[in-house]
């Protein structure tokens, strides 16, 4: 049985596949998660969650993950997130990091477990 | 500058009111009377009389005055005396006028053509301005037209890295799951299974990750991001690993020469070590008999790999477009060695290159093996260090 980490992640990712993917490999891994498929719904479950931690794409539809970002920072500047892409491009990559100091990953040269350490490393689990 | 062509024309060499160049030029440069005299080819004399005469005439005025206030009458020897002075001076007046008469009549003339050449040269400079005003319109055009493709150009990569690779993450993130067991334990035969989904997923990743990347250098994009303090020990074993079980698998032999220490690079990571991978990976998939031998050398801010095998060799007018994108195997390579897609030499000299490096091939032609000389500049030689990366030896 895995040992329960008190600790919540919000996904938010419009793939479904990829959505259901990372909750079950979080929630596998002890973590408490909440799900969340475009950045306006990520920015209500944020206000309603309050999660320790945000895992979000980047392209999504309605808001996508750099305003949505943009807007979580205005409102808790310290809040911690990570940022999923597919996209390798260095201007979009570079408009990206301006939206502050944050991690983000290009998904397709990952493995889900190198999500989940990126993720321990950001909440300073051992 | 030259006389307006009409000038010459008209007052020939020798003729009344011919004007040299020097002449047109004092004109219009204002030069006073006594130099245009000197410049327009008039007697200089004639110009000299002309000013005699008039102050010649101011002097006789005084001395009729003179001699009126004196004695009260002109005495008879002074009127002769005028009388001849006025002829005299009228028929050289007469003469210095015709000649400033003529002059200025060559002065309208020049500067008469003068204006018109001016009128002439404003048209000239309007119709240029307009010209190049038009020119610069449509490269203006052009430019934007340009900059319209390339955005549709860079949103459509970005449109099939989304599209290409969500599917693909998540394939790989299934098998992940799987195979962690977390929907329950496999029997071996599906483990087998998923791992083969796996590799095959992983080779198309990469493939949609080598056309992305040649399509951003063909696009003149940044696709390397360098960092400082790569170490290049970990790449170098990380690559002798894989290549040496490939050697072991077709029973040739693999020797690695390799200095002491390691050193640092500015690099990206992910990257370079793909681009070197291939070039080591290529020398062992394309022998069959013998074997790879692999010099590292660091000298002086550069490190340098040789990679020495006794394979398939290349021929010598295949050479030189080794590393083009137009680059394609041989029939022979596609018939006898595993697959290939033909750009993996083109891909890894642009990594290299992007790095500040430079990759070089020899070979003494097909069936006499190849070598290929990779140079990197480092940042910092850590031999001193004491750090010493452990490389398998064979």
């Amino acid at each position: 049985m895995t040992k329960k980490i008190e600790k919540k992640v919000l996904i938010v990712e419009d793939d479904k596949d990829f959505l259901s993917i990372l909750k079950i490999k979080f929630t596998t891994e002890g973590f408490s998660v909440a799900t969340a498929e475009n950045g306006e719904e990520g920015l209500a479950a944020v206000e309603k969650e309050k999660p320790d931690l945000i895992i979000s794409d980047v392209l999504m539809p309605k808001l996508d993950g750099i305003e949505m970002t943009k807007k979580i920072k205005e409102l808790n500047e310290d809040a911690k997130i990570i940022l999923l892409t597919n996209i390798k491009d260095a201007d979009y990559t570079a408009s990206i990091k301006k939206t502050g100091s944050l991690d983000y990953l290009i998904k397709s040269d990952l493995r889900i477990n190198d999500i989940v350490e990126k993720a321990k490393i950001k909440l300073g689990i051992e | 500058m030259d006389l307006p062509e009409d000038t010459k024309k008209e007052i020939k060499l020798g003729e009344p009111g011919y004007i040299n160049k020097n002449c047109w030029l004092a004109r219009n440069l204002n030069y006073p009377p006594t130099k245009h005299c000197q410049y327009c080819e008039l007697k200089f004399s004639n110009c000299v009389f002309f000013w005699y005469m008039i102050i010649s005439l101011v002097l006789v005025f005084i001395i009729i005055g003179f001699s009126l206030l004196t004695e009260g009458v002109i005495s008879k020897s002074l009127v002769v005396a005028i009388f001849t002075l006025v002829i005299v001076y009228g028929y050289f007046f007469d003469k210095s006028t015709e000649n400033i008469v003529e002059a200025n009549f060559a002065q309208r003339k020049a500067k008469e053509a003068l204006e018109e050449l001016t009128e002439n040269l404003q048209d000239k400079v309007d119709e240029q301005t307009k010209e190049i005003r038009r020119a610069y319109e449509v490269e203006k055009k052009a430019k934007e037209q340009l900059e319209a493709l390339s955005n549709v150009k860079n949103q459509f990569l970005m449109t099939v890295q989304h599209h290409l690779r969500t599917p693909l993450t998540s394939m790989m993130g299934y098998a992940d799951l799987l195979l962690a067991g977390t929907f329950g334990k496999m029997t071996k035969k599906n483990r087998d299974v998923v791992e083969r989904f796996e590799a095959s997923t992983l080779s198309l990743i990469k493939m949609v990750n080598d056309f992305l990347d040649i399509t951003q250098f063909q696009l003149g994009k940044e696709v390397i991001s360098l960092k400082d303090g790569v170490n290049l020990c970990p790449i170098f074993t990380d690559i002798f690993k894989d290549i040496e079980l490939e050697a072991k698998k077709k029973g040739i032999y693999l020797k690695i020469e390799k200095p002491d220490g390691d050193c640092t690079i500015k690099a990206d990571e992910q990257k370079l070590k793909a681009a070197l991978m291939n070039i080591f990976d290529n020398a062992v998939k394309y022998t069959n008999n013998g074997g790879v031998t692999i010099k590292l050398k660091v000298n002086g801010d550069k490190v340098r790999a040789e990679i020495k095998d006794t394979g398939m060799g290349i021929s010598k007018e295949r050479l030189p477009k080794l590393f083009d994108i137009t680059f394609e195997r041989t029939e022979e390579a596609k018939k006898n060695f595993a697959t290939g897609r033909g750009i993996g030499l083109y891909l890894s000299s642009q990594v290299i290159r992007a790095h500040n490096g430079r990759i070089w091939a020899e070979s003494e032609g097909e069936g006499k093996g190849s070598t290929f000389n990779i140079e990197l500049p480092i940042e910092k030689n850590l031999k001193q260090d004491n750090k010493t990366c452990k490389v398998i030896r064979n």
